[in-house]
């Protein structure tokens, strides 16, 4: 539920978190953006961290510089442009995927296990290319970016139309980067090797996360999504999907990204109204 | 002008006090598990303070934080070093030297530290600091996210440059630190926590279980997080659509922030105490925040140990790393 008044949390005695729901309401999200893009531009001195979550803004403050009660009085008093914000900034990626990859099938084989993605179809009573024309046909909100470097967390904006899927019981202990994975209605991407509970869906051709060498639109930081953007995964085939790989290596390759304002009512009006 | 690694040890690496501005991006600060100890023998050394654990400014002159089992290291040139923190034995060239006391170093000697028995990390400061190029602000190595100078932890045949000690004006002569206010490591040791964000999730029994009963570190303890054991601990009921948006299990919420210091309750059947290389959001209920202060004592718990957690107000906490931080300064040094 979308609280009456958000709620403030001291986290010990360094962070500040503002909570607007305790379910997966876009709309909190998108309150928790605002208020994350409203603070990013600021520039106090004690202001270490700013962290925008799913349902949670958080903010971590230099103890040594302010007092906690001093930095939640200067959240409050934003409080209510950012409850009534109607806009905020948003980038929209197009990015290739090619959805039932060899890898992906090859791990599920490996493992003696269906194939992730009719296990999706299953569960949503669909066939796999219907699995995929859902996912594809739909853009996905990032509402937040965290756990490891890069990894994010993507919505679908038309919940009407997308894809669940039930998270494994124990964690595959091996999924290879630029997985696209999906666990619940939750869209994810491993920026780098590693365990996850999520049922994979195919694979984001560039991308998403870099610790050295230079990629046109890679920030220093080296995560390319930031909570508030969008997705739109692309299908392609192998030879689509090799194409971008080349691209990659010789340095030519050049991200689809458009910037724009997006209101309330474009995301509320993908079914987050109860 | 250089260290060089002889034997790397377990699991040795390069810390200042963290890098902070990148939890939006999913990257932990990193830094030392215990703040407390790399700032004793930075000041020993003259070294520029790294400051404590979420607190701004320069990140700070970096040491080395050696884990259980400390490395073998080769001086290629003279420096003043101070080790702080767990005592493994350490001896140059075979003489041991004592902690929390600067020492000189001549070039081509070798330093050997040992195994800890007591505590879990020891810090290494070096006169000048590691002269290693920071990455996105800090010199702090964030190991599971290959992030920092070598952005590994060190391995044999390592160079580390660092600075003569002729370059470095007034810094030859030997101090110590007064340990009489610093806390005893390892063994039983209180952890004090700020309750939340998800305490009201809990049962009531479940609460005072937690602050009751003795947590036993088990062997999956690193710098993202300390799981320790106890009683299995029960929450009470939770609306209907938490099931579909969160998840079956009772512990499971929507994702949120986790801060290091975060006691996460996956299933109720152990408290991860997040370290400062924490996953950055998940999806358990927290029962508790340690504060920044014990963050150390949790740093320097081995598997065995035995953790107390005892709630404190935010307003305790604040005074407590007031108090904390004002005990690294010039007036607990003794001549020597």
């Amino acid at each position: 539920m979308i609280y009456a008044a958000p709620i403030f949390r001291h986290l010990a005695d360094s962070y500040v978190g503002v909570e607007f729901g305790d379910d997966a309401d876009l709309r909190n999200n998108f309150r928790v953006i605002a208020l994350a893009q409203a603070f990013g531009g600021l520039n106090y001195p004690w202001m270490l961290e700013v962290i925008p979550t799913l349902r949670e803004f958080g903010l971590v403050y230099d103890r040594s510089l302010i007092s906690p009660t001093k930095v939640e009085a200067i959240i409050r008093e934003v409080l209510p442009d950012i409850v009534t914000a109607d806009e905020v900034t948003s980038r929209l990626f197009k990015l290739p995927v090619w959805y039932r990859d060899p890898w992906t099938e090859a791990i599920n084989q490996q493992a003696g296990l269906t194939p992730s993605i009719e296990v999706v179809a299953e569960a949503n009573q669909c066939s796999v290319n219907e699995v995929i024309n859902r996912h594809a046909g739909t853009e996905h909100w990032v509402s937040c970016v965290g756990w490891a470097p890069g990894c994010y967390f993507a919505y679908p904006l038309d919940r009407t139309i997308g894809v669940t899927a039930p998270k494994l019981d124990t964690a595959r202990p091996y999924t290879p980067e630029r997985t696209l994975t999906l666990g619940g209605l939750c869209t994810a991407a491993l920026p780098f090797p590693g365990p996850s509970g999520y049922q994979m869906l195919g694979r984001i051709a560039p991308p998403i996360y870099r610790t050295q060498g230079d990629i046109a639109g890679f920030p220093e930081h080296g995560v390319l999504f930031a909570a508030g953007d969008r997705h739109r995964y692309v299908p392609v085939d192998a030879l689509g999907y090799e194409a971008v790989r080349e691209k990659i290596a010789n340095g030519t390759y050049e991200y689809d990204i458009t910037t724009e304002q997006f209101s309330f009512q474009q995301l509320a009006a993908g079914g987050y109204t109860e | 002008m250089f260290i060089e690694v002889i034997k790397p040890g377990p699991l040795s690496s390069i810390q200042d006090s963290g890098r902070l501005g990148y939890l939006h991006t999913g990257l932990a600060p990193a830094g030392p598990m215990d703040h407390l100890s790399l700032r004793i023998a930075s000041l020993l050394v003259g070294n520029e303070l790294p400051p404590p654990l979420f607190c701004g400014g320069p990140r700070g002159d970096a040491g080395f934080e050696f884990t259980l089992l400390g490395p073998t290291l080769k001086f290629h040139t003279d420096t003043l070093i101070a080790l702080a923190g767990a005592e493994m034995p350490a001896s140059i060239d075979g003489v041991e030297i004592p902690y929390y006391e600067s020492v000189s170093v001549a070039a081509g000697a070798t330093l050997a530290v040992g195994a800890t028995r007591t505590g879990a990390r020891t810090y290494l400061a070096i006169a000048g600091g590691l002269d290693v190029e920071p990455v996105l602000g800090s010199r702090s190595e964030n190991l599971f996210s290959s992030r920092g100078p070598f952005g590994r932890a060190l391995q044999k045949g390592d160079s580390i440059p660092i600075q003569n000690l002729s370059t470095l004006n007034g810094r030859g002569v030997s101090v110590r630190f007064d340990r009489s206010q610093l806390p005893q490591l390892g063994g039983e040791q209180i952890l004090r926590v700020v309750m939340g964000p998800q305490h009201e999730a809990f049962t009531d029994k479940s609460i005072a279980d937690f602050t009751s009963a003795a947590w036993k570190l088990s062997t999956q303890a690193n710098r993202m997080g300390l799981r320790f054991h106890g009683p299995t601990l029960e929450f009470g009921p939770r609306p209907d659509y938490l099931v579909r948006d969160a998840g079956a299990d009772p512990s499971n919420i929507v994702d949120d922030i986790i801060p290091v210091g975060g006691i996460q309750c996956p299933s109720g059947i152990e408290a991860i105490v997040m370290g400062t290389e924490n996953p950055t959001v998940g999806g358990f209920a927290k029962i508790a925040t340690v504060i920044s202060t014990d963050i150390a004592t949790a740093g320097q718990m081995r598997p065995g140990d035995i953790a107390n957690f005892k709630p404190v107000s935010v307003d305790e906490a604040l005074a407590l790393a007031s108090a904390a931080a004002a005990l690294v300064g010039p007036h607990n040094l003794i001549g020597n």
